[in-house]
């Protein structure tokens, strides 16, 4: 009892500090104005509940509502140089489920018009949705591996600069996360219990993972393809439980539908296909810049090593043989957002890559939890942690500082990988 | 569990609720929604939103990128400051000098009046802004260029 009470407070220790880390100074960086999406979500909230009509920035071809104007919140035309906002209405670019979070919170807060959603407001409650995802890795993790794999992917997850400055980020996939994490956690219940709750909870996550944005479809991609890996063929089970659940998340889906449709056919159906053909804009090299560039926002960088390792670890996992569930659901939960990525295509922008990084994360865990367990992958393993351990060191220690220790960490390394290639032969 | 009883109960509802929001947001716009209320939304300023009489204290760090369809706002203060902004005409509900001036007043958030009430010496392309020419439209690319007092000069020029 003693022992479960202190995990658990270890386990809300790493929540707490995650949402400490996500609000200190939220309302700062990433720079208000840098992304004019986070007051678009919030204006169609607001406009929604105050007059009934969505009403946000878009700037997609095919709305028959349009205007330019100056809306000079958080003095945004003072700190990022911008051009007049392109607002439409009724705004259909996306579903409007986290505009109502943001916006709504906004309005029971006292705001009235739009110059009203600073910052310093709308980011509140993506930041309490953001440490919620926190807690979902955990869980998975603790569920599927360990209570250790759940504290070490915690803390990795709750720490990491670029995706702390992300969870700051009114994205609606920041909403999307926690529900495809709810999802994974759902579905590998469901396989190991067989309780048909389970199966429900994952489809009802799914439907409103797609109230997000339509991306959330990677969530029914999920799951068809772990059922089809439960199952091991296109058989009657497969189709039994896929039938279900597909009763269960579609029908959530469709309120997209019933709300467009209250605003016109016509408007709903233009700017759904206008989305559709949007320009291309990841491009051919999509694949080498996810690895490559981790984003913010569309021109700022952050390099981090955590996510790169992640992707290195997706990578081996790809050639080796699962033998446990937790393995094949992170691995198919990977190759359905990056089909989806590929899919839907659009822009590079920091926001779209922002569902891989818990999931590289998991299989960061996944990869270190397997081969320390099976006393496997040893080389692989020093490899992955000394690029752990140089990019963190180089973050804090400059060149030149570093040549006080320069011998040690040659001679050290080097000689381990030397005796671990000996050992390998 | 029974997976078709869970199934009838949970569909109607859906439907329920799906048609509720259909006719809810249909009578709602309707009754609420009006193109004062968009204005009201877009152009009404915060009231927590800090309010300048220091007209060079904040420009508009915008280019937009609309041919000659844009108009530029200086203001010259006597501390040697400048607020040097350029507006697209596409975004100004009012393109006369007296609209334009208006709205540059509510996106920084000043009183419209200072500029009368401190006696700012304005000049649209070189012309004196007077009473009788505030209703006037304005051309394309043009530049107000506003002044503290009638003496001073556009600082990065030599003279006026």
């Amino acid at each position: 009892m003693i022992r479960k009470s202190f995990k658990i407070l270890i386990f809300l220790s790493i929540v707490i500090f995650a949402f400490y880390l996500r609000k200190r100074d939220y309302a700062q960086i990433p720079i208000p104005g840098q992304s004019v999406d986070e007051y678009s979500y919030s204006w169609v909230g607001l406009s929604l509940i105050k007059t009934g009509m969505p009403i946000g920035i878009s700037g997609i071809p095919g709305y028959q509502n349009q205007l330019s104007r100056y809306i000079n919140v958080d003095r945004l035309y003072q700190t990022v140089s911008s051009d007049p906002l392109t607002i439409n209405y009724p705004w259909m670019d996306h579903p409007p489920l986290l505009g109502l979070i943001t916006g709504g919170y906004a309005s029971l807060a006292g705001a009235n018009v739009f110059e009203d959603t600073t910052a310093l407001l709308i980011r509140r409650p993506i930041i309490i949705i953001s440490t919620i995802s926190v807690a979902l890795l955990m869980i998975f993790c603790w569920l599927n591996f360990n209570f250790t794999s759940c504290i070490i992917s915690g803390a990795i997850y709750a720490t990491t600069p670029l995706v702390v400055l992300s969870s700051r980020m009114i994205q609606a996939e920041n909403a999307i996360i926690p529900c495809f994490l709810t999802v994974m956690i759902c579905l590998s219940l469901y396989i190991n219990k067989k309780n048909d709750l389970w199966l429900i909870l994952a489809g009802v996550f799914s439907g409103i993972a797609t109230l997000f944005k339509l991306t959330g479809i990677a969530c029914y991609l999920f799951v068809f393809l772990s059922l089809l890996y439960q199952n091991g063929k296109f058989n009657r089970q497969f189709f039994k439980d896929l039938r279900f659940f597909l009763l269960i998340s579609l029908p959530i889906s469709s309120m997209f539908i019933f709300y467009g449709l209250a605003y016109g056919s016509k408007n709903f159906f233009t700017i759904l296909f206008s989305n559709a053909n949007r320009f291309y804009g990841i491009g051919p090299n999509a694949i080498i810049d996810l690895i490559r560039n981790q984003r913010l926002t569309q021109h700022k960088f952050l390099p981090e090593i955590w996510l790169i390792v992640g992707w290195f670890t997706f990578m081996i996992s790809s050639f080796k043989e699962k033998k446990n569930l937790s393995s094949i659901l992170i691995y198919i939960s990977l190759i359905s957002y990056l089909i989806i990525y590929i899919f839907f295509g659009s822009q590079p922008y920091g926001w779209y890559t922002f569902p891989f990084w818990p999931l590289l994360i998991l299989s960061l865990t996944d990869f270190l939890f397997n081969s320390l367990q099976n006393n496997q992958n040893t080389l692989i393993t020093f490899f992955i942690a000394i690029v752990l351990l140089g990019s963190n060191i180089s973050r804090v220690v400059g060149i030149f500082d570093f040549q006080s220790i320069s011998n040690f960490w040659r001679f050290t390394i080097s000689g381990i990988f030397f005796i671990l290639i000996i050992n390998q032969l | 569990m029974n997976r078709k009883k869970f199934i009838f109960f949970y569909l109607p509802i859906c439907l329920f609720l799906g048609l509720s929001i259909f006719f809810t947001l249909k009578n709602f716009s309707k009754k609420n929604f009006s193109i004062e209320k968009l204005k009201t939304l877009t152009e009404s300023i915060s009231s927590k939103k800090d309010k300048t009489d220091n007209l060079c204290k904040y420009q508009i760090l915008s280019e937009p990128k609309v041919a000659d369809q844009y108009v530029k706002i200086n203001f010259w203060c006597q501390d040697q400051t400048k607020a040097r902004s350029t507006l697209s005409l596409n975004a100004l509900p009012d393109t006369t000098i007296e609209g334009i001036l208006k709205e540059y007043a509510r996106i920084i958030n000043f009183d419209y009046e200072l500029i009368s009430q401190k006696q700012w010496y304005c000049l649209v392309n070189d012309q004196e802004i007077l009473n009788n020419n505030l209703k006037q439209n304005i051309k394309p690319a043009s530049t107000i260029d506003c002044f503290e007092n009638k003496n001073l000069y556009r600082y990065d020029q030599k003279e006026l």
